[in-house]
């Protein structure tokens, strides 16, 4: 009966990194697709390993599938669910500082200072799609006390 | 068919693909990553084929050394093709007639897993099978043909090592005097994720290493699994903090170390009445015993050598690299 | 030993990893930059560690967590030294015709 909880476990870790792959092949450009490869990868394989584990504990073996097998396996689970993350993080970070992502894209610390809330979800849409001369809305908010200031000293003068 | 060998069929299949299409990049690196792809379709079919011990060389060596070596070599020379237009018909009708010359002769080879094949039929293996437990107490016969009943071929096979190891040491030299050490910005994830892993690499290498006797494993595949954590520890930081983990002297003198101690082993069996490398001269009441004490020692002394070769291999590399943004 | 349901469910799982790899494989051609070919590399080596289990307990022998095991190593060893050892020139430009 545990065997087939843990097969089940097993296949539907194994359609989920299936997702990964169709997410491999479909999404339009690279770091989109490092998204959903690192991501999908990384629950598919630790479902995996459940499965195993689980498989593993219905089995009843005068060959003795025994307490090594969990061990080996959830050091197996722990390795994966510590580099896979890592991986992809370092293959993302060479990508963008090598310039994949093409001109036009925000910089890192422009992202970083965007406001949280409703003005942050408008803010990051326009910057993602505004290009080299978007300018974030605290600048602007400040440069114009600055014409208007000057507009008025300009009539008083 | 059954479903191990369609799953074989299908891996053969894209074996093929992945050969025509290293073949035809013209982008080395893309190469070099397609082989990488090569050695983990070639580890799978020997799992498929229950080979155990080949499929686990082939993963520790072919899939992860071996691409991290040949990556370094791309960054020491160039890595675009140098691509000419004509067609050499010479080389290529050569090509096609070996080929078809091997495919020929496979027609005379007995069925994969034939129990009627020749090779079954010879009392060699048969007493592979059947004696090797009585003669050494130690469950996996490939450790024991390995180290036992081929013990000198396995120390040629280490000698091999250290010779390479020595080509790469006298072709590279050296290091030049500034620090090109190739440093990106220094990331600090993959430095905490290695640090956490380093330990864990060493501890599982020396079980591989004394498990060989059990499973797959023994002197080979832990040198290489050794030889891959202080190379992790090398690509997290820099090869110059790395060196003071493991210093180019003490690697220096730790590859022949190895072979010395493989040889000895065999001295030793002499000059307690044996023939070389006869370790049921060892321990002349309980031969098994013997046996198990050579193969452990020599096993140890293959670990120590391919430690030492591939960790002197990557540093002569990694200290010559071209200046890097 | 294996339910003969659960051997059933293990078979289709070995199918679907493999047709996760044979797409992984597809991108690996395809991929326009080099780092799209890493990517592929890197999940085809992760596939390769659940293949190698589920084979395992298809067949019968814990032994080949071992290999599993290293797999899962070298695959983020060589993931790391790729990045380290690469000063890849991202023009968009194509790169070669395969």
């Amino acid at each position: 009966m545990l065997q087939i909880i843990g097969s089940v476990i097993l296949l539907l870790g194994t359609f989920i990194c299936m997702f990964g792959a169709i997410g491999l092949l479909r999404l339009p450009n690279f770091f989109a697709r490092t998204h959903g490869a690192s991501i999908t990868d990384t629950l598919g394989a630790l479902l995996c390993i459940v499965g195993m584990v689980v498989f593993t504990f219905g089995m009843d073996d005068p060959m003795k599938f025994n307490l090594l097998v969990v061990v080996k396996l959830v050091s197996i689970g722990v390795f994966l669910l510590v580099t896979s993350p890592i991986a992809g993080h370092a293959l993302t970070r060479s990508a963008y500082r090598r310039g994949l992502n093409g001109k036009g894209a925000p910089n890192l610390e422009d992202v970083a200072n965007l406001p949280f809330g409703i003005h942050g979800a408008a803010d990051t849409r326009e910057l993602l799609e505004g290009g080299e001369e978007w300018v974030s809305r605290e600048a602007r908010s400040e440069q114009e006390p600055n014409n208007s200031d000057n507009l008025n000293s300009g009539e008083q003068s | 068919m059954t479903f191990v060998s369609t799953i074989t069929l299908v891996f053969f299949v894209l074996l093929a693909v992945v050969a025509v299409a290293i073949g035809k990049m013209r982008s080395l690196f893309a190469a070099v990553m397609l082989s990488g792809i090569f050695s983990l379709l070639s580890a799978s079919l020997f799992v498929l084929m229950d080979a155990v011990d080949v499929a686990f060389t082939e993963a520790a060596v072919g899939a992860g050394i071996s691409t991290v070596l040949m990556l370094m070599v791309l960054h020491l020379t160039s890595d675009k093709e140098t691509h000419s237009n004509e067609v050499k018909v010479f080389p290529l009708l050569i090509a096609v007639l070996c080929g078809a010359v091997l495919l020929y002769a496979t027609q005379d080879m007995p069925h994969f897993g034939d129990p009627n094949a020749y090779i079954h039929q010879s009392a060699t293996a048969d007493h592979y099978l059947n004696q090797s437990y009585d003669d050494s107490h130690i469950p996996n016969i490939v450790t024991t043909v390995l180290a036992s009943y081929r013990g000198f071929d396995t120390l040629g096979e280490t000698t091999v090592v250290l010779t390479a190891a020595v080509a790469v040491m006298l072709l590279l030299g050296r290091p030049k005097e500034e620090e090109h050490d190739l440093s990106k910005s220094p990331d600090p994830i993959i430095e905490v994720g290695a640090k956490m892993l380093i330990p864990y690499i060493l501890l599982f290498a020396l079980y591989v290493q004394f498990h060989g006797d059990f499973g797959p494993g023994g002197g080979f595949q832990a040198g290489v699994m050794f030889a891959a954590a202080y190379i992790l520890h090398a690509l997290s930081g820099t090869v110059r903090s790395a060196q003071e983990a493991a210093s180019e002297n003490v690697v220096e003198k730790l590859i022949p170390l190895g072979v010395l101690l493989y040889a000895a082993v065999g001295v030793w069996c002499v000059l307690k009445g044996g023939n070389f490398l006869e370790y049921n001269a060892l321990d002349p009441e309980h031969p098994a015993h013997g046996q198990h004490l050579g193969i452990l020692l020599v096993e140890l002394g293959v670990g120590i050598t391919v430690f030492s070769a591939m960790l002197m291999i990557f540093y002569k590399f990694a200290l010559r690299g071209r200046e890097v943004r | 030993m294996i339910d003969p349901i659960a051997s059933n469910i293990l078979f289709v799982s070995t199918i679907t990893i493999m047709m996760t790899m044979m797409l992984a494989i597809v991108r690996a051609f395809m991929g326009p930059s080099v780092y799209d070919r890493i990517l592929a590399v890197n999940m085809f080596g992760t596939k390769t560690v659940i293949l190698i289990g589920v084979l395992g307990y298809l067949s019968g022998r814990p032994a080949f967590l071992d290999i599993a095991l290293v797999y899962a190593l070298m695959n983020f060893i060589t993931t790391i030294a790729v990045l380290r050892y690469s000063d890849f020139d991202e023009s968009p430009e194509p790169e070669e015709g395969v």
